[in-house]
């Protein structure tokens, strides 16, 4: 993860969270204690429940996704070495669970669309102005699967070309192809 | 710099990923031409107001009782969760199995019972009457026995020795009315109890499934 990424993660309701303090609640957690993942999933559910909305596009569908990310989580703490950064493991079940999502989308060739939800849904950042931001993410939400992951794992969270290319399962350069591809398509369309 | 070379690394420019002497010379580029440092304020708004969207949104307040009660049970959930539809459609399948078995062998005791004694003027059961729920029976019986092999880890050892010993109990129990049926084979109090026995034992073992099967 790029350091301003690692910056972004370690960030939650404006206090400095250091990894050693997750580490502190994982360890509780691994040996079965439910309160001290219950600090984690207050932590860091509304970054992945914000991450698979805008994935998603979906409240409902990000909410399953959210719950599926904790549960998978929770069963697989045995499985997580400390290698990288407690969110940015989370992450990547999200990422994975939004592609399962995502494949049995389009076999159904079932779109679902969260534009007027994201409309009416305020967020925590500020900065900007409100109607951009919202123009923004509605035409995030209209771009392909493909663009749409790259960029907001990209431009949105911060993730490396390399990065994203691991998680998504595709080669960096092709990463970076979608990422243009997906910034050229918003500019047109912000621009009409 | 041509206006066409430094539009195709302005993303890279602007991302920070160009070599030093390459920066250098798209920065030059930029400031000497108008339209193509228009292009680079753009893709730059479009990525501040992208930096500037909301990473964090607050999920529902029920989710964390739902993770809590799923990560609180789930091993007991692993136990007894359906795994796939094919095994739920065979619990269905054995839950009319078992009350098809019931209706036989309920229908076999009302008619034994009208034949109180050997009245060989009273229809007797004919060994075809049984026929169909023997066969039931056996076919329910390989289709359970088989999906409990397929899953018996997940009963404890004492648990399924207790299966075990009952399956034994069970079997023996039939192959003495068999034995006894081959001496005698016109006794429907016989072919009834040999129903009524099967059909039990198919009962105990979708009884066994649904322990494993379900929450």
């Amino acid at each position: 993860m790029g350091l301003a990424a690692v910056e972004r993660h370690l960030m939650v309701d404006g206090k400095a969270c250091t990894a050693s303090a997750d580490d502190a609640l994982v360890a509780r957690a691994r040996a079965g204690d439910a309160s001290a993942f219950e600090q984690l999933y207050q932590k860091y559910a509304g970054r992945i429940y914000g991450l698979c909305v805008r994935l998603t596009r979906s409240p409902v569908v990000a909410e399953d996704v959210t719950q599926e990310v904790f549960v998978q989580a929770w069963r697989k703490l045995s499985d997580y070495r400390g290698e990288s950064a407690f969110p940015s493991w989370l992450h990547r079940i999200a990422v994975n669970a939004v592609l399962g999502v995502q494949r049995a989308q389009r076999r159904r060739d079932f779109r679902l669309a969260a534009l007027g939800w994201l409309r009416g849904r305020g967020g925590t950042s500020s900065g900007g102005d409100p109607a951009l931001r919202l123009d923004l993410d509605a035409e995030i939400s209209r771009l392909p699967d493909s663009a749409r992951n790259v960029l907001v794992l990209h431009d949105v969270e911060g993730y490396r070309h390399e990065e994203i290319a691991g998680m998504l399962g595709i080669a960096p350069g092709t990463c970076k192809a979608s990422l243009h591809h997906a910034r050229r398509k918003l500019r047109k369309e912000l621009e009409k | 710099m041509r206006c066409i070379k430094a539009r195709a690394r302005l993303n890279d420019y602007v991302d920070g990923l160009l070599a030093e002497s390459d920066a250098a010379a798209v920065a030059q580029h930029l400031g000497e031409c108008g339209d193509c440092r228009s292009e680079e304020e753009a893709l730059r708004r479009i990525l501040q107001q992208a930096h500037e969207l909301p990473r964090e949104i607050a999920p529902p307040r029920e989710l964390w009782d739902r993770i809590a009660n799923k990560i609180s049970g789930h091993e007991e959930a692993a136990l007894t969760r359906p795994r796939s539809a094919s095994r739920a459609r065979l619990l269905a399948k054995m839950a009319m199995v078992v009350l098809f078995l019931m209706v036989i062998s309920a229908g076999l005791a009302v008619r034994m019972s009208r034949n109180t004694s050997r009245d060989v003027s009273a229809p007797a059961i004919g060994y075809g009457d049984c026929e169909e729920a023997l066969q039931k029976c056996a076919q329910a019986r390989a289709a359970l026995l088989a999906d409990l092999d397929g899953h018996k880890a997940k009963l404890s050892p004492k648990t399924l020795t207790m299966v075990n010993d009952n399956l034994r109990v069970i079997d023996k129990a039939i192959t003495d009315i068999k034995n006894a049926l081959k001496g005698d084979p016109e006794n429907d109090r016989l072919k009834g109890l040999l129903v009524h026995t099967s059909a039990k034992q198919v009962q105990f073992l979708a009884e066994i499934a649904r322990l494993v099967n379900h929450a």
